[in-house]
């Protein structure tokens, strides 16, 4: 979309907390980053390189923002831990999670017939694994602020999906995590929802530049007509969710796709 | 309850070790089809074969599985790494390696016949969620999503996938123990009996008919009437 402002989230709507991100180096998880320092959070950016999340912890910075790098591979246990505990005492609290990293091989077509269950393993590992790794490391941190736990999911995860299976798999996953999990943790005070984003990711952009008419047959298929910016079309949502006044949301899934899916 | 004879398929493999798998059988066999049994769904060539149903005579594969403790209520934040592998990764194993066995039987059943149906059972709750139930939702949420790939993957071979979702309650006895708690909220409009593993094995019979020709892919709640969406 053209002529679209910098920021679209409320200022100061996430002012004095602290949110932290993973899979945040590039993407959506970035798009959510950036956005949540717009509206005045602390962002623990994670990524399994520091030096690669410290990219965007230098652009927030730039923009007047507030930011930390952490080294997090959602896959092993002690590092999950290691970047809660350091994203709560650098900033003093931890108010809210997002988990938004995704297997490297999320985007690859899947064989459903053929493929080695190693293969969903890797899939299932930075999913529904991890999902359960961070929810029991970061409980009591949110317990403490009756903060919000945030997962990224798809509309692959609720419709299936014939070229990506195992993505559409560990994308369901998710929301069934999501939803059982919100009702666990409500008495916690703690929220838990879902957010599936319609967005140009670095491979998206790739993918547009190697076949040109891709983005317009993409776009032919979004009422709104025009692919998401993961700052200022998804951020903005990811911010609501993790913000207080999201205060009585929890066991949902937000679908942010310009109209694409609306079969919720 | 009395199950309604149907005509059923001619060779059929049911697997799973739940109390639906078990009234899907004795459904199956009262409708004249013959029924081979699975405990797990790795090895149903061989399964077919034992039960004496041809090569491509496999019309129906029916995946009603539960993973023992998986029904028992407990918090994540008390669950270890190993107990959240066993009852939420592990299924998802069990029913992707069941998709991948059932398939080329399937496809060679509907060369011969022109249909053949897989159906998955993965109870409701997973679909409103529940507190104590994460592991069972993570899973059951995942391997529908699942199913709903290969019946988009498997129509151009003549099989039909279909998602059954029954109360938890009819699944196993050991689900008792969640009476009263958080997932024990809905009333059914049609009453308990409607959801006993009985009336699920009812529709089973009932999607292998020829009204279930254009249906692939929708999940069904069968829970009486509790949940009512979408």
């Amino acid at each position: 979309m053209t002529g679209q402002p910098e920021s679209l989230v409320p200022e100061a709507s996430l002012a004095g907390r602290t949110v932290l991100v993973t899979g945040a180096a590039a993407g959506v998880g970035r798009g959510i980053a950036v956005a949540l320092a717009q509206a005045g959070a602390r962002v623990v950016v994670t990524a399994r390189r520091k030096e690669a999340g410290a990219e965007v912890v230098a652009e927030i910075a730039a923009a007047g923002g507030t930011a930390d790098a952490a080294v997090c591979d959602v896959t092993d246990p002690e590092q999950v831990e290691a970047a809660l505990a350091y994203a709560a005492d650098r900033f003093g609290r931890l108010d809210a999670v997002v988990h938004n990293a995704t297997s490297r091989r999320s985007s690859e077509p899947v064989d459903l017939e053929h493929a080695p269950v190693e293969l969903w393993d890797e899939h299932a590992a930075v999913a529904s694994v991890a999902s359960f790794t961070i929810a029991r490391a970061a409980h009591p941190y949110l317990k403490a602020t009756e903060g919000a736990y945030l997962l990224l999911t798809s509309p692959a995860g609720m419709q299936g999906s014939a070229n990506l299976s195992f993505y559409a798999a560990a994308k369901g996953a998710q929301r069934g995590f999501v939803k059982s999990l919100a009702r666990e943790w409500g008495p916690d005070r703690i929220r838990v929802n879902g957010l599936a984003p319609l967005a140009v990711t670095p491979a998206l952009d790739n993918a547009m530049r190697l076949d040109p008419s891709m983005e317009g047959r993409i776009t032919d298929l979004i009422p709104m007509g025009w692919i998401g910016d993961t700052v200022t079309d998804i951020g903005p949502c990811a911010a609501f969710l993790c913000a207080p006044a999201s205060r009585y949301v929890t066991g949902q899934t937000l679908v942010v796709s310009g109209g694409r899916m609306t079969a919720l | 309850m009395v199950v309604t004879v149907r005509q059923g398929p001619g060779g059929a493999l049911v697997v799973g070790g739940s109390d639906i798998a078990r009234a899907v059988r004795d459904a199956l066999r009262a409708a004249g089809t013959v029924v081979g049994e699975a405990a797990s769904g790795g090895g149903l060539a061989a399964d077919a074969e034992a039960a004496g149903i041809a090569a491509d005579g496999v019309e129906l594969v029916v995946y009603a599985p539960y993973t023992p403790g998986s029904a028992l209520p407990r918090a994540v934040v008390d669950m270890s790494a190993q107990e959240w592998d066993r009852l939420a990764e592990q299924p998802v194993r069990d029913g992707l390696a069941a998709l991948q066995a059932a398939h080329p039987l399937l496809k060679a059943a509907a060369e011969r016949r022109g249909e053949a149906r897989f159906v998955l059972v993965a109870p409701s709750v997973a679909i409103e969620g529940g507190a104590g139930v994460v592991p069972l939702a993570t899973a059951a949420e995942s391997l529908r999503a699942l199913a709903k790939s290969a019946a988009r993957r498997w129509a151009r071979d003549g099989v039909a996938v279909h998602l059954l979702a029954p109360t938890v309650f009819a699944l196993d006895a050991e689900a008792e123990a969640l009476r009263g708690s958080d997932v024990d909220r809905s009333e059914a409009a049609l009453g308990a009996e409607a959801m006993s593993p009985e009336a699920v094995a009812e529709v089973v019979l009932l999607l292998c008919g020829p009204g279930a020709r254009y249906l692939t892919g929708g999940t069904f709640p069968l829970d009486g009437g509790a949940l009512m969406v979408p």
